[in-house]
């Protein structure tokens, strides 16, 4: 429990503004099923989200003690406010016509008003383009959970990346890198579509995965169905609860039937499930979450399978497994680089 | 400890009653599990490296609740978990003399719901320090905080006070406990 200055330094802004959003969401009364969820979610995202949550509730619950003689007037505050917009905005637009036409019959005051109306349209205006096209990402090991505008909710997995763009019809995200976990608000007027390389996924109200791999997307369905479309030659298929699509080599998509759904979401509760998994697609899914990157040296006859429950942040768990089988060397290289060599099998004699 | 935290939670006889199943305000589950969490969390703003070893602990135990169950109310669940740790932190000093400060000492002893003289004292200081934080913010983000904290007033209140939307009145509040989260330490 040492100080540790450097530490501050690294504060992270958008945690500490979720924080902030959480606290203020809780106090103004109880939260809707979907944001409790998303709530929930958020909180067992990271130890960092749980830090931020309780400095925020603790600095919110001091608040209600500043000023408690109201020696602050919001009147006085909000008059400085004008005073602070006014000269700089009259000095924006100075027109010797408008200003001998105005000084007639509108009080100054008036004038800055409607200055300081037209500055908040623009602004109004700004922000209203800008809720238009969100883009949320994350960093490497993090995870984050959204609600949007139509209660939507997503669930961003580690170093991923998804832009959000809504208008009066549609409700499209393009998922630009890594994967995203969706419960989708129902509104079928506003169909909801995933654009992720070259896969499109359409759902109405449903709750699916979308994970951009290196071989291309793969789409699973939690609950309810979706519509999923190769944009290269408008293949497609319907996915139900349990299902999984990928596309194949030569352009098409191909269905498979998930032997375990509850798995589909484990990263959500930074669990890795393998079931029978080559070794290299392990690897790559440890390496998605750590700063720790993992190489396989040379080749083996038949890539060995492995089933089972890790951590995501503990590779050493699922190493110290592979180190007591007899097909590969484990080397440490230096603190964030592990190299696996494998080793032909020892036949027995 | 786990044990204890669960012992805690609404039977499933009572949670099947609809009475049992509103949920608890907000600020009535923070008030419940507060008073020494809080002073904890007050005490170490400035100290991030303790609250850390805090959330650590929390997070784990915080994996463990069912995730339905966590869905149900998240903050309780949170808030008495995090009490939890911070009382066994406390008491865990305690069993360290050497490790005890004249401070700590008291505040361990202190574990009724009344704010004791000390707490008054820190809490108005601490008040004193937020609103110095959030004086060089923007008046209508001054103002929204104000109206929300200091005299309870509701978002939809607020938006017709300040001429704004209820939108910006929400934004505005959680603006401010960010800014003052970052600009605590000078």
């Amino acid at each position: 429990m040492k100080d540790r200055p450097q530490h501050n330094k690294k504060m992270n802004r958008q945690i500490i503004e979720e924080a902030a959003y959480w606290t203020s969401c809780l106090e103004d009364g109880p939260l809707t099923p979907q944001e409790r969820e998303a709530f929930a979610l958020w909180l067992r995202g990271s130890p960092d989200h749980i830090k931020e949550f309780l400095l925020a509730q603790a600095i919110s619950k001091d608040a209600e003690a500043i000023d408690p003689d109201q020696m602050i007037s919001v009147d006085a505050l909000l008059a400085k406010a004008d005073a602070d917009v006014i000269p700089l905005e009259l000095k924006k637009y100075p027109s010797p016509i408008a200003s001998s036409l105005w000084t007639g019959w509108i009080t100054p005051r008036a004038a800055a008003l409607a200055a300081v109306l037209a500055v908040a349209l623009i602004f109004t205006a700004i922000n209203l383009f800008k809720t238009r096209e969100m883009v949320y990402a994350t960093l490497l090991g993090e995870q984050h959970s959204f609600v949007l505008e139509d209660g939507s909710v997503v669930h961003l997995n580690t170093q991923s990346k998804i832009r959000v763009r809504y208008d009066r019809n549609s409700r499209a995200v393009d998922l630009l890198r890594g994967e995203a976990l969706f419960t989708v608000a129902p509104n079928p007027d506003r169909p909801f579509r995933v654009h992720s390389g070259m896969v499109t996924t359409r759902a109405v109200g449903t709750i699916f995965n979308v994970y951009l791999t290196d071989k291309g997307p793969e789409v699973a369905v939690i609950e309810g169905k979706v519509n999923v479309i190769l944009l290269s030659n408008q293949d497609s298929a319907i996915l139900g609860m349990g299902e999984k699509a990928s596309t194949t080599a030569g352009g098409k998509i191909e269905t498979t039937k998930i032997a375990k759904p509850e798995t589909i979401a484990a990263w959500r509760t930074r669990q890795l499930v393998f079931e029978n998994t080559p070794l290299r697609e392990i690897i790559r899914e440890f390496n998605r979450y750590n700063q720790t990157q993992i190489r396989i040296e040379g080749t083996i006859k038949d890539e060995p399978h492995f089933s089972g429950v890790f951590n995501v942040d503990n590779p050493d768990a699922f190493l110290s497994t592979l180190n007591a089988s007899d097909i590969a060397v484990i080397i440490r290289q230096s603190d964030n680089r592990i190299v696996i060599r494998l080793t032909p099998p020892n036949h027995p004699i | 400890m786990m044990r204890e935290i669960f012992a805690e939670r609404p039977g499933v006889a009572r949670k099947k009653h609809p009475i049992y199943r509103k949920l608890k305000p907000f600020h009535q589950v923070v008030n419940e599990y507060r008073p020494q969490l809080h002073r904890y969390l007050r005490s170490k703003l400035g100290n991030e490296a303790d609250v850390e070893e805090i959330a650590q602990e929390s997070y784990l135990r915080l994996l463990r609740v069912d995730m339905p169950e966590l869905i149900r109310q998240p903050q309780n669940y949170l808030f008495r978990i995090a009490a939890n740790i911070v009382h066994d932190f406390y008491l865990k000093q305690r069993r360290q003399p050497k490790f005890v400060e004249f401070e700590t000492a008291i505040e361990t002893d202190v574990e009724g719901e009344a704010m004791s003289p000390e707490d008054e004292l820190s809490c108005r200081d601490a008040a004193r320090k937020l609103e110095k934080i959030i004086a060089p913010l923007p008046a209508k983000q001054q103002a929204a905080f104000l109206l929300k904290k200091r005299d309870g007033l509701s978002h939809e209140e607020i938006a017709k006070r300040l001429g704004i939307s209820v939108h910006s009145s929400r934004s505005y509040v959680s603006k401010c406990i960010a800014h003052c989260r970052m600009n605590w330490e000078e």
